[in-house]
């Protein structure tokens, strides 16, 4: 069983992302609606992919990102960045930073599946 | 997902989303006649329109989605500067706000070509096409910043950093260490601080072995007009560090004159203007600051007194007559630092307007019924503690009003009247008192159903039929509910009992007035402020009281002759009304005190009801702080609390809707 973290501030978005998850029966989801919420669930969990959305209150992803890459209990989780295809600019910087891919919004439960797929090795 | 219930959740969420935009976009056109418009405000749009588009693009709904994708365009541009906010972006927005309305009520109806958002469209990318030629700013030579903190930000920091650099404002880096179990309600409030006096422009968590174990450590890009030692005062905390990041301009080995120097001075200035205009304060600072007002009018008493005094011993001597200017001097300036300080307080109604908008439409989705609510006196202000405690009364008269008050659309239509139903919310200030209405136009508080109801419940006597004034009575006492089982709505085992209980607590009082097929209006009235009442002093015997002059309407020298007794009680016949009477020793169970020669009347009103408090001396009018009298003594019938009127005891304050509660539904029982 493999654990995903996803860190979405959109309820719905979020729940969208989680749904496309459930398709694989090998994957348990656990949800922080911010930054915030990310940086507590860290600890306490052994997450073995992070999605992320950029754009979000208090601490945003690329944030996160390079908080995540500098520290050395969690700088080998692969991130995955969820971006909009407006910010080209955010997304160049979160594969710079070490996210290991992205998708953009809106995508098919299937664009996400197939990265999820390719990351985890499913 | 399902499809049908992930479309009912995208229509509520859009909803709710929409709802609090319309709240957003008004307070950027405020912000824009003011000239203090906050990025994030722009940013937080930008991101509402953000999750509408990705959400209804996913599930398909493809209207929404390509209108709100453009939509956030044009947003990014302009929270990256790329094009200027004016009224002109408010105006295609609150347009585009009623377009989304439309197409989601399309969704709903299961329409797809009734609205056509081309020319709003037509607007939007006009106003795209306006984006300024901006340079590209991806370094910054100015600034010491370390590549970690560079990388992580978004392209909307990097342009809030350059704005921030542009105004002129200092840069700092803010280094926090704070426990890993509090650290996020610690850094918003930390955030909410510093925003107040300049920009906080992104929030880096790092990771850092010295922190040790159980901490963590943030750093924030910080925008400000503020020193370095001016920021670490303003946060009073120890484990915090604030450095500049700004390299020193003056290395180019240039001589400055005096006017080149007061370049960047100007500029800050500018920037603190817009940056900081407004100081948000914890409601309890000025508590504190009305309690020493209050005591100091204590004192200002006690010096006209001494004045009083000194002309009486000494007659109108030098040091009299200047000692009772001082206290009229004193007292003019006190009413004008009371009034200052009070009007800090107050908010606009209107900022719970907008929860109740969002509560109307999700009831009426849940009930089927047809709501439209209405808004009027938005800009009407109470006092912020007021605001807050009157949400709850007033969702529950709305509740109310949509699960019994509002009919079915087939009902409507029988009746002659318009599918929707209508409620009006209305705010306005009358004397020294806030009214606010809600009124519907439904169906009219039943007597016959109030009776029935009231006799299974043991309220009524089988054999009493009771009029309209007794059915509204009945609706407000303790444990009655019209419906005949409880509705998810309204029945929460919560009555119009405790609205008028809350309503009370604020010093204000319900009223109800309602036409059977016409529909009903509540209208709650408080004082604008209970932080200090004009209060009427009265003594009786010996005893002084306080009474809140919101709820006297008159005082008349009682004549006995008016004075007549009805079923065992005492009324009198004040013009072509007759009112009950209350003695305060009576109702405080105190030894009967001879009666004066001549005694006055306190008419008190609560709603339309009155009563006559019988008093021996009217001692004038006053300003007083009401003070709680402790746990114990909280709930005493009659008393609202105590205060100080600068004599050596204090008195208590009298409460007019108990007592009039207890003089007319004593009667009402009794007959």
């Amino acid at each position: 069983m493999k654990t995903a973290l996803v860190v979405e501030d959109s309820a719905m978005m979020r729940e969208f992302i989680i749904s496309s998850l459930s398709t694989f029966s090998g994957i348990h989801s656990v949800e922080a609606a911010n930054g915030f919420e990310a940086l507590k669930l860290l600890p306490q969990n052994a997450f073995d992919i992070i999605l992320t959305d950029i754009n979000m209150p208090d601490i945003n992803g690329l944030e996160l990102l390079s908080y995540l890459k500098n520290h050395p209990s969690y700088r080998t989780i692969p991130v995955v960045i969820i971006s909009t295809e407006k910010s080209e600019q955010d997304r160049r910087r979160g594969l710079a930073l070490g996210a290991i891919d992205y998708v953009t919004k809106p995508f098919q439960p299937e664009d996400l599946q197939s990265v999820i797929r390719n990351v985890l090795n499913l | 997902m399902e499809k049908e219930s992930a479309k009912r959740d995208f229509i509520s969420e859009a909803e709710e989303i929409l709802e609090e935009l319309t709240g957003d976009i008004q307070s950027l056109e405020t912000s824009i006649r003011r000239n203090n418009v906050r990025p994030d405000l722009i940013n937080k749009i930008f991101r509402q329109f953000h999750s509408l588009k990705g959400i209804s693009g996913m599930l398909g709904f493809e209207k929404i989605s390509g209108f709100t994708h453009e939509l956030e365009n044009m947003l990014d541009n302009l929270r990256l500067g790329k094009i200027a906010v004016s009224q002109k972006v408010v105006d295609v927005l609150f347009q585009s706000m009623d377009l989304m309305h439309g197409m989601i009520a399309e969704l709903i109806d299961e329409q797809t070509d009734g609205i056509d958002p081309g020319p709003v469209l037509r607007k939007v990318n006009e106003l795209i096409q306006e984006e300024e030629s901006s340079a590209q700013r991806n370094t910054f030579p100015g600034l010491d910043l370390d590549q970690q903190t560079l990388q992580s930000l978004t392209e909307y920091e990097e342009h809030r950093l350059h704005e921030n650099m542009i105004q002129g404002a200092q840069l700092y880096n803010v280094r926090l260490v704070l426990d890993n179990a509090t650290f996020d309600l610690e850094l918003r409030e930390i955030s909410d601080l510093l925003n107040q006096h300049g920009e906080v422009i992104s929030t880096l968590p790092s990771f850092e072995i010295s922190a040790g174990p159980g901490k963590m450590v943030f750093r924030l890009l910080y925008g400000t007009g503020l020193t370095a030692e001016a920021i670490l005062r303003k946060l009073g905390r120890t484990e915090i560090t604030a450095s500049s990041i700004r390299k020193e301009t003056n290395q180019t080995g240039r001589v400055e004159t005096l006017e080149e120097e007061q370049e960047p001075e100007k500029a800050l200035e500018t920037s603190l203007k817009s940056l900081s205009r407004t100081v948000r304060v914890d409601i309890q600072k000025l508590d504190e600051v009305i309690n020493v007002i209050g005591e100091l009018v204590i004192t200002r008493a006690m010096v006209a007194n001494v004045s009083r005094e000194l002309i009486a011993a000494e007659g109108h001597s030098r040091l009299g007559i200047t000692l009772s200017r001082v206290a009229v001097d004193l007292e003019k300036k006190l009413n004008e630092l009371q009034r200052n300080v009070i009007e800090t307080r107050l908010v606009p109604v209107g900022q719970i307007y907008h929860k109740l908008g969002r509560m109307v439409r999700k009831l009426s989705r849940e009930t089927n019924k047809q709501v439209d609510l209405r808004f009027s006196g938005e800009d009407t202000e109470l006092d912020k503690i007021m605001i807050e405690e009157l949400s709850d009364p007033l969702m529950h008269i709305i509740r109310n009003a949509i699960d019994h008050g509002i009919e079915s659309a087939d009902e409507r239509k029988k009746a002659g009247k318009p599918d929707r139903g209508t409620i009006r919310l209305s705010a306005f200030q009358r004397g020294n008192n806030v009214v606010i209405q809600v009124q519907d136009d439904g169906r009219g508080i039943q007597i016959k159903k109030v009776q029935e109801q009231a006799r299974k419940r043991g309220l009524l006597p089988a054999d009493r039929v009771p009029d309209i004034k007794e059915c509204i009575d009945i609706l407000f006492s303790p444990g009655f509910s019209s419906s005949d089982e409880v509705t998810e709505l309204s029945g929460r085992g919560v009555g119009l009992d405790v609205v008028k209980k809350n309503i009370s607590g604020l010093k204000g009082f319900i009223s109800v007035s309602t036409e059977e097929g016409r529909g009903t209006m509540f209208e709650i009235t408080l004082p604008i402020t209970l932080a200090i009442i004009q209060a009427l002093i009265v003594r009786t015997g010996e005893t002084k009281y306080a009474v809140p002059m919101s709820s006297i309407s008159e005082t008349v020298q009682i004549e006995n002759s008016n004075i007549h007794t009805v079923d065992r009680k005492e009324v009198y016949c004040l013009r072509d009304r007759t009112i009950p009477l209350i003695r305060i020793s009576e109702v405080f169970q105190l030894p009967q005190n001879v009666r004066g020669e001549r005694q006055y009347l306190v008419i008190v009103n609560v709603g339309e009801y009155s009563a006559g408090l019988v008093v021996d001396e009217l001692a004038g009018q006053q300003e007083i702080v009401i003070k709680s009298m402790g746990e114990k003594l909280k709930n005493i019938p009659g008393i609202a609390g105590a205060t100080e009127i600068g004599e050596s005891k204090p008195v208590l304050v009298i409460d007019a809707e108990s007592m009039v509660e207890e003089a007319t539904h004593g009667r009402m029982r009794a007959g």
